[in-house]
């Protein structure tokens, strides 16, 4: 069932159906908050905030972006709200990382390091680059979309990556 | 390994990555959502008991749930939106329902049919108040057809 249906369906109060949007794009949505705010508990609260706007606001959902987009949208605007609060706090970063998957342990392990780099690495872009990364890059919205959530122009998603990027290469350079 | 190549390979890795954090926070982050207020307008019906007629107030989305489950079980149709309007006293005036409709399927009976459906479906949760099927405005609006006959939504 696409995601559209389920949107459809979700806006009719249709709980089955927003509790797969959910299990669909939550771990995404997590993903995307917890690197914005970068504490696990302000995370948490973020997404909580996240899935209670969509499923308040479904209702005006009318199909202008895709549910995932639209969801993406609501997760920047809790993340830069949460983040306020959680800026006075000390920078932790998140140490609970990969879930077991049933690829070969050594890979895990490289992977599992990979992100924990990456996530260094992260911690050194400003919000709005490492906003505009995370949704470019790891989440695969275009860059209108990204333009549109952020409220920002298609040159200026443009030139954030161009920056994000160079950032995260000299960041990541040990890695080569 | 190139820095694009790192990049590259850090990005696959963290696609493929599922926080710990969204274990530990997705039920309670979604009970929480489901049990969020939606804000509803209230609906005016009434019931007739010995001591006389009784009204009551049904939140109008509770009727767009309940018109929902009823297009739902109808054949060949699926629910897009579902609308009410009442009056100044809370009483329904209208319902506008737009469907998508399998292809291939004789629309104007399609229409009539969902018509029945929801009216029958307002009149069990409305009571005296419902109005008639043939008073009340249920606008059928088929904006969309889909090639799959057994279920429209799927």
């Amino acid at each position: 069932m696409t995601d559209l249906v389920l949107a459809r369906r979700a806006a009719l109060r249709d709980r089955e159906a927003f509790t797969v949007l959910v299990d669909r794009h939550g771990p995404a949505l997590y993903r995307y908050i917890l690197r914005m705010v970068r504490d696990p508990e302000v995370a948490a609260d973020c997404v909580q905030d996240t899935l209670v706007a969509a499923w308040t606001g479904f209702a005006g959902f009318r199909g202008e972006s895709s549910p995932r987009t639209w969801l993406f949208g609501i997760a920047t605007r809790q993340a830069y709200r949460h983040r306020s609060g959680a800026a006075h706090r000390p920078g932790a970063l998140p140490d609970e990382l990969v879930e077991a998957s049933a690829r070969q342990p050594d890979q895990d392990a490289a992977d599992a390091a990979l992100v924990e780099a990456l996530d260094i690495a992260l911690l050194g872009l400003p919000p709005l680059q490492r906003s505009c990364w995370l949704l470019r890059e790891v989440e695969g919205l275009h860059y209108a979309e990204i333009a549109h959530i952020l409220g920002t122009t298609h040159g200026t998603v443009r030139g954030l990556l161009h920056r994000s990027r160079a950032t995260l290469a000299d960041a990541m350079e040990g890695w080569r | 390994m190139t820095d694009d190549a790192v990049l590259g390979r850090a990005i696959g890795a963290l696609r493929r990555h599922t926080d710990q954090g969204w274990i530990l926070v997705r039920e309670n982050a979604l009970l929480k959502a489901l049990s969020a207020f939606r804000p509803s307008a209230p609906v005016r019906g009434r019931t007739t008991t010995p001591a006389g007629p009784v009204d009551y107030y049904v939140a109008a989305d509770v009727l767009v749930s309940a018109l929902r489950e009823t297009l739902a079980a109808v054949p060949h149709v699926g629910p897009l939106a579902i609308t009410c309007s009442t009056d100044d006293h809370d009483r329904l005036t209208s319902v506008v329902i737009e469907i998508v409709a399998a292809f291939d399927e004789p629309l104007l009976p399609l229409a009539a049919t969902a018509r029945k459906a929801a009216a029958a479906r307002l009149t069990a949760l409305l009571g005296d108040l419902a109005p008639h099927a043939d008073a009340i405005a249920i606008d059928v609006a088929i904006t969309d057809v889909t090639e799959e006959t057994s279920d429209p939504w799927s």
